[in-house]
């Protein structure tokens, strides 16, 4: 009997980080779906909740701290959400943490360490 | 065809004239071009979004296979090495492809951006296990500038410790690129290529290009900087500044020696380095460098090196810090002198600029008990001037009545300014200008006089200087509960005046109160030293006898005169003191007084200063009285005269002063006494039936020649002046010398005093001596006896000249006489009892002087015609030794 993965969103407009990050977490055992701007992001938040979701705070068409917005105050949702920023965009940061997130980190991004405090968040819930 | 006609020869015809059909081949020449250029740029926008595209889809198929690479683990299952094994074999043949190359180095720079850790350096093996290296060392051996860097920025970026050799050759390269991209490359590849950058740099070293070296060296691991006073030496001084940075940055202070020098050197930036060193270092040894080098430096190292010294500095420098604000003339550095003088020793130097003196407040405690007293004893006096006298009240007075006097009236008209706002504070304020403003404080009330009324000294001024007594009714005031006061007495403007400036509405009450206590204590003071205020033409001399008069005539001008002017109180004091007139003045009231008490008679006639209205007007009443008018012009009314209330007020009038000589003497014996006295009979002695104009003649010489001359000369001279003038009067004094003797015993100076009494009784005996010889020489002239002495000299002119007064040898002596002292006086000559205009340089003998005192009265009745008669005597005997 195989026990179900974690549902990950990640919400990162750089392919190739999308991709690292990507292989990074499905190897650490999460089902990743990736979306590269905020409408991706909402369209798959109007089908599927997600355990987690990892987002960029720099996204097209709608930022990681819109994100956290939209999931707190629209959906209502009390999942995790870790938000991954560039150094020196700590008010950004600050933001997101008054608006409901979780956790943050910052680029350049550690894969290892973005899956240890992935683990941590999920087993707060 | 009409269309073919019109070319553009026809519309422009200055035009030059081309074929058409190089025209048609030039346009179409420059069409094609165009459309070539659109071409090529059309062409290579699309082959270079092509390639944008082929590298984007290759890094998106690379991408995977990268992230395989990175996270492949050796504990992966079989499956996994088979498919990483797979990968590998993959990865080959596409690295055989430029292209793919380039993407994977794009790749793998790309990622080295975003992640760190161990995938990071797994990133870096990559790119060496994937051989990518080699082709950024070819690209270091290309001609071309900008591979050469993109070469170097790759080794860089990707790690490739191996081309640390390759690439620090590139440090002193002509082209600043290669050079800037190499100075990163060598400090960034290795721990050592610090140092091999600053043994070599040649070329200056910009200020970013140092804030990135620095950026690179700090986040450099395990890095253990080198001692960076090596490079203090260097001749590069970029590369002295960037090692002065350094060795501030990881604090290395073993360098004080060269920090000391380097205070010394010609490039400010250094020297400023140099300087926070020091003072990062607290390198106290370099104070006194510092010092030396202050006067040399420039304005904003100046104000670091004074910066340094407050940091570093003791006491010792405060002397060198103080001669900087004495000398320096930069405001800057002289304010930051100061400020280190006071962070070596605080408060030492304090604030000056726009700071106001203000006395201890225990000085204006001790001003105020001081003050205070005196106001509570001050006269309940008050003067205010320029008051417009049309306009006062009917008693032409303005009365501030109150029980507690002007000062607390004033106080109270302060307490009614501000409602609910007393003024009982003695300490004195400070205004907001910093200014005190002394509060006067309530009198103690068994000290305040019981009058009410507060009458304004009298002021001798002329009558239409608009002066009278003002008095504010102050219990007027206070029984009306408005916050207005009434002033009795006032004309509209002083009442608005009044009104605005005790408006209780007045915003600064404090103001108020100063100007208002400030302008009645002037008004004391000056009421205090009234004659310093007024000039002898103010007032009239009277040198007439001011008998009063109220004809109808004089009674129009009396009603014409202001009602403040009648009703003046007189002070004594606040007349001017014109001897000539007080004298005679208060021998006249003596005498009156003295006749009243023996009930002769009961006309009283009180002689005030008269108010001269104008010097015209008192010439006109000098006229009047004058030897050419007929005695019968002088009309004494006395029942008029009588008229006059007693009051202690002494009510004047300033009517005509014309009276009639034949009524004096029965109306006023005593008057006429003083007048008549010892020079002639007195005039009620004489007969009525007597010619009238010799009356009216002797009464204008008695006038003119009563006042002795010395009465002048004393009023303008010193004590010293005083007591050889007195010796000259006794040399030429005669019986109104006596009279003018009377009036300096109240001299001020004792010395005066005594030596006057002595020189009256000496004149006395000498007069009554002259006058007894003269007695007997007439009566032996008459019984026809020779003259004993038979030298020309004044003894003998008087003899020959008739002794009466009105003679005009006697005049014209008295005249000469009183001119040549008064030139004497004004000359400042001393003169002495011998001394005339010529001196006499020998003494008498005893015989000679008697002699000489025997004719003294002669001589000093003649002594210029004395004088003029004895040159040849006296310049004979000059001549004979």
């Amino acid at each position: 009997m195989t026990t179900k993965k974690k549902q990950l969103l990640l919400a990162e407009d750089d392919e190739l980080l999308a991709s690292l990050l990507n292989y990074r977490l499905e190897k650490g055992g999460y089902q990743v779906h990736l979306a590269r701007d905020g409408r991706q992001v909402k369209e798959f938040l109007s089908e599927t909740i997600p355990d987690i979701i990892v987002s960029d705070i720099m996204m097209p068409y709608f930022s990681g701290i819109e994100l956290v917005d939209y999931v707190r105050n629209e959906l209502q949702l009390g999942i995790p959400v870790i938000i991954i920023s560039s150094a020196g965009n700590e008010e950004n940061v600050l933001n997101a943490f008054e608006l409901g997130a979780n956790d943050f980190i910052s680029k350049p991004v550690s894969p290892s360490e973005l899956l240890v405090r992935v683990g941590r968040e999920l087993s707060k819930m | 065809m009409g269309i073919g006609k019109v070319t553009y020869l026809t519309i422009v015809p200055l035009a030059p004239k081309i074929h058409p059909d190089l025209l048609w081949n030039l346009t179409m020449l420059f069409s094609g071009l165009g459309i070539l250029y659109l071409l090529f740029v059309f062409i290579f926008r699309n082959r270079l979004a092509h390639k944008a595209k082929g590298i984007r889809e290759r890094k998106r198929e690379l991408g995977p296979m990268i992230s395989n690479f990175l996270f492949f683990e050796d504990d992966a299952s079989l499956q996994e090495k088979y498919d990483y094994v797979q990968l590998k074999l993959e990865i080959r043949e596409l690295l055989k492809d430029n292209f793919n190359r380039k993407v994977l180095v794009e790749i793998l720079l790309d990622l080295q951006k975003d992640i760190s850790g161990d995938a990071r350096q797994r990133l870096f093996n990559l790119y060496r296990n994937l051989g990518l290296h080699l082709d950024a060392f070819d690209k270091l051996k290309s001609r071309r500038w900008e591979v050469i860097s993109r070469g170097i920025l790759e080794l860089t970026q990707l790690q490739v410790e191996e081309s640390y050799s390759s690439i620090k050759k590139f440090i002193n390269h002509k082209r600043g690129v290669i050079r800037k991209q190499a100075q990163l490359a060598t400090v960034s590849l290795k721990h050592e290529g610090i140092t091999y950058f600053l043994d070599t740099c040649k070329y200056r070293i910009s200020e970013w290009q140092q804030l990135k070296l620095l950026d690179i060296i700090r986040n450099l691991e395990d890095f253990q900087p080198p001692r960076f006073k090596a490079w203090l030496t260097s001749k590069n001084g970029d590369v002295v500044l960037f090692a002065l940075r350094l060795i501030k940055y990881y604090k290395q202070n073993d360098a004080n020696t060269s920090l000391m020098v380097l205070v010394k050197h010609k490039n400010d930036q250094i020297k400023i380095e140099a300087i926070n060193c020091i003072k990062e270092f607290c390198v106290f040894e370099a104070l006194h460098i510092l010092k030396a080098v202050f006067w040399n430096c420039r304005p904003h190292v100046k104000l670091l090196v004074l910066d340094a010294l407050a940091d570093l500095g003791g006491e010792g420098e405060l002397i060198f810090l103080k001669s900087i604000e004495n000398k320096e003339n930069n405001f800057m550095v002289k304010s930051k002198a100061l400020s280190a003088i006071n962070t070596i020793s605080p408060g030492a130097v304090m604030p000056t600029k726009d700071i106001e003196f203000i006395r201890p407040y225990e000085e204006q405690q001790e001003e105020m008990t001081d003050a205070i007293a005196p106001v509570a004893e001050e006269p309940t006096k008050e003067m205010i001037p320029d008051f417009d006298p049309g306009t006062e009240n009917q008693d032409g007075k303005m009365l501030i009545e109150g029980p507690e006097g002007p000062q607390e009236a004033v106080h109270k008209l302060h307490e009614h300014e501000v409602p609910g706002e007393k003024i009982t504070e003695p300490e004195p304020e400070i205004s907001e200008y910093g200014e005190e403003t002394p509060k006067e404080t309530a009198p103690d009330p068994s000290e305040q006089p019981k009058e009410n009324k507060v009458e304004i000294a009298p002021v001798v001024e002329q009558p239409d200087k608009n002066l009278g007594e003002l008095t504010l009714d102050v219990e007027e005031y206070m029984e009306e509960s408005a916050p207005e006061f009434e002033v009795t007495g006032m004309h509209d403007g002083e009442q608005a005046y009044w009104e605005a400036v005790l408006d209780p509405e007045n915003e600064d009450v404090e103001i108020f109160e100063i100007c208002l206590l400030e302008e009645l204590q002037d008004i004391l003071t000056e009421a205090e030293r009234p004659d310093e205020s007024y000039s002898d033409d103010e007032i009239l001399p009277l040198n007439f006898l001011p008998i009063i008069e109220e004809d109808p005539k004089g009674k129009d001008k009396k009603e014409k005169i202001p009602e403040h002017i009648v009703e003046m109180e007189v002070d004594g004091e606040m007349v001017h003191e014109d001897e000539k007139f007080r004298v005679e003045l208060d021998s006249i009231l003596q005498r009156i007084r003295g006749s009243e008490e023996k009930g002769e008679e009961d006309t009283v006639v009180d002689f005030l200063p008269l108010v001269a209205g104008s010097e015209t007007s008192s010439d006109t009443d000098k006229e009047e009285v004058g030897p050419e008018q007929p005695i019968r012009e002088f009309n004494v009314d006395y029942k008029e005269v009588r008229a006059i209330p007693e009051e202690p007020e002494m009510a004047f009038s300033l009517g005509p002063t014309r009276t009639s000589l034949e009524e004096l003497p029965a109306k006023n014996p005593g008057l006429m006494e003083v007048f008549f006295e010892e020079e002639e009979p007195p005039l009620a002695e004489m007969s009525c039936d007597k010619s009238i104009e010799k009356g009216a003649s002797d009464l204008s010489r008695l006038l003119d020649e009563r006042v002795s001359i010395f009465n002048e000369l004393f009023k303008t001279c010193d004590a010293e002046s005083k007591l050889i003038l007195l010796d000259e009067i006794l040399a030429v004094g005669d019986e109104k010398d006596l009279r003018f003797l009377d009036t300096l015993g109240a001299d001020e100076d004792s010395r005066v005093r005594k030596k006057a009494l002595t020189i009256k009784k000496k004149l006395g005996d000498f007069l009554k001596r002259n006058r007894k010889e003269n007695e007997r020489m007439n009566a032996d002239h008459l019984h026809g006896e020779a003259p004993e002495n038979d030298d020309i000299s004044g003894a003998d002119v008087k003899k020959e000249e008739p002794d009466t007064p009105n003679s005009p040898a006697k005049e014209l002596s008295n005249d000469l006489t009183a001119l040549e002292y008064r030139l004497l006086a004004e000359k400042n000559i001393k003169t002495s009892r011998t001394s005339g205009i010529l001196d006499v340089d020998f003494e008498l003998t005893p015989l000679e002087e008697a002699q000489s005192q025997n004719l003294g009265g002669a001589i000093s009745e003649s002594s210029f015609l004395y004088d003029i008669l004895s040159i040849p005597s006296k310049i004979i005997q000059k001549l004979n030794g």
